[in-house]
């Protein structure tokens, strides 16, 4: 049974499914690459992370992020040990950056 | 619910300090950290990268595809170029941009009735239709749409007449659908404004039928 309900009027349900959303299509008009090349990448990934359960949020655009990461890792922009190094500072810096403050790194 | 895993904690690594900001979920650390790479490295610019949420989120989305399908009702000529040439059509009421180029609009009849899938991913007309919902991401969706159409229509509450053919038409990058449902019965004295109010994001895929006048 297909779920319609959620949320249906909103554009994104999590900030973060607009960021990454964002983010793509401005590395595209930016030339960084062809929107028929991420297109082709996406499709890719969701058939690797493929589950019945595949509900079209959260895990759809965890597919999304994936697909990017390797696309500007192959387009030399990104290593991935960058990727973990930058996304382990901004872990650490949420456990330590008291409530109600601003988390910032750098 | 899965904000819940927002205060999953490992308790091993923060010795128990309850005070300190929501531990995002570890999709959303990763899109940080991608931002932050890209943004350090000037390859996009964060005023950008918000105005284009800015935009999806407020100004583009299905009135845009709502009033095309409205003046396809009362203007025959203009449907008519609207089925030729649909890119150039859609262009005249200045919804263009990404993902609008290679739109085709699919006409439903008393016959036929149309209904659009991206099997692969998600291609979408993003001018006249917005972010696609979260439906027509789901793999239900994307899998079974192809495979029985009746079904999933009948789960979207759409009961159609066992003569009507149904067509799907499966959306890529380079092709992208719009339906163009019929005009309800008994609608002769709307104006279009008021024939814009009636049809409905999943009219113009095909799981939904326009509103009939209150």
């Amino acid at each position: 049974m297909i779920n319609q309900n959620n949320f249906d009027f909103k554009s994104f349900e999590k900030p973060w499914h607009g960021q990454i959303f964002a983010i793509t299509v401005s590395l595209s008009e930016n030339k960084v690459f062809e929107w028929s090349e991420f297109s082709k990448a996406l499709a890719e990934q969701i058939k690797m992370d493929k589950t019945e359960k595949q509900n079209g949020s959260d895990d759809y655009f965890f597919s999304w992020i994936k697909a990017l990461e390797n696309l500007i890792i192959k387009k030399d922009i990104v290593d991935q040990s960058n990727l973990n190094i930058t996304k382990q500072k901004w872990k650490v810096a949420f456990l330590t950056t008291p409530h109600g403050h601003p988390v910032n790194i750098n | 619910m899965s904000d819940k895993k927002n205060v999953e904690h490992n308790h091993d690594e923060h010795h128990h300090h309850h005070d300190h900001s929501l531990l995002p979920e570890e999709p959303e650390l990763r899109v940080k950290a991608i931002e932050t790479l890209l943004l350090n490295k000037g390859i996009i610019n964060s005023d950008t990268v918000n105005e284009l949420i800015d935009t999806y989120e407020k100004k583009i989305g299905p009135r845009n595809g709502a009033k095309v399908v409205a003046k396809a009702w009362v203007d025959p000529e203009y449907k008519k170029r609207l089925l030729e040439n649909a890119t150039k059509a859609i262009e005249e009421l200045s919804y263009t941009g990404r993902q609008g180029e290679h739109m085709v609009v699919v006409e439903n009849t008393p016959v036929v009735h149309n209904v659009v899938v991206c099997t692969l991913c998600s291609c979408y007309p993003w001018p006249v239709l917005g972010i696609p919902p979260t439906w027509y991401k789901s793999d239900e969706y994307r899998s079974r749409t192809v495979r029985e159409p009746r079904k999933v229509l009948q789960e979207f509450g759409l009961e159609l007449d066992f003569n009507t053919q149904i067509k799907v038409w499966d959306s890529t990058s380079e092709m992208r659908y719009l339906v163009l449902p019929m005009r309800p019965v008994g609608t002769e004295h709307l104006s279009e404004n008021e024939l814009e109010s009636l049809v409905t994001r999943n009219s113009m895929i095909g799981t939904g039928l326009p509103e009939l006048p209150k």
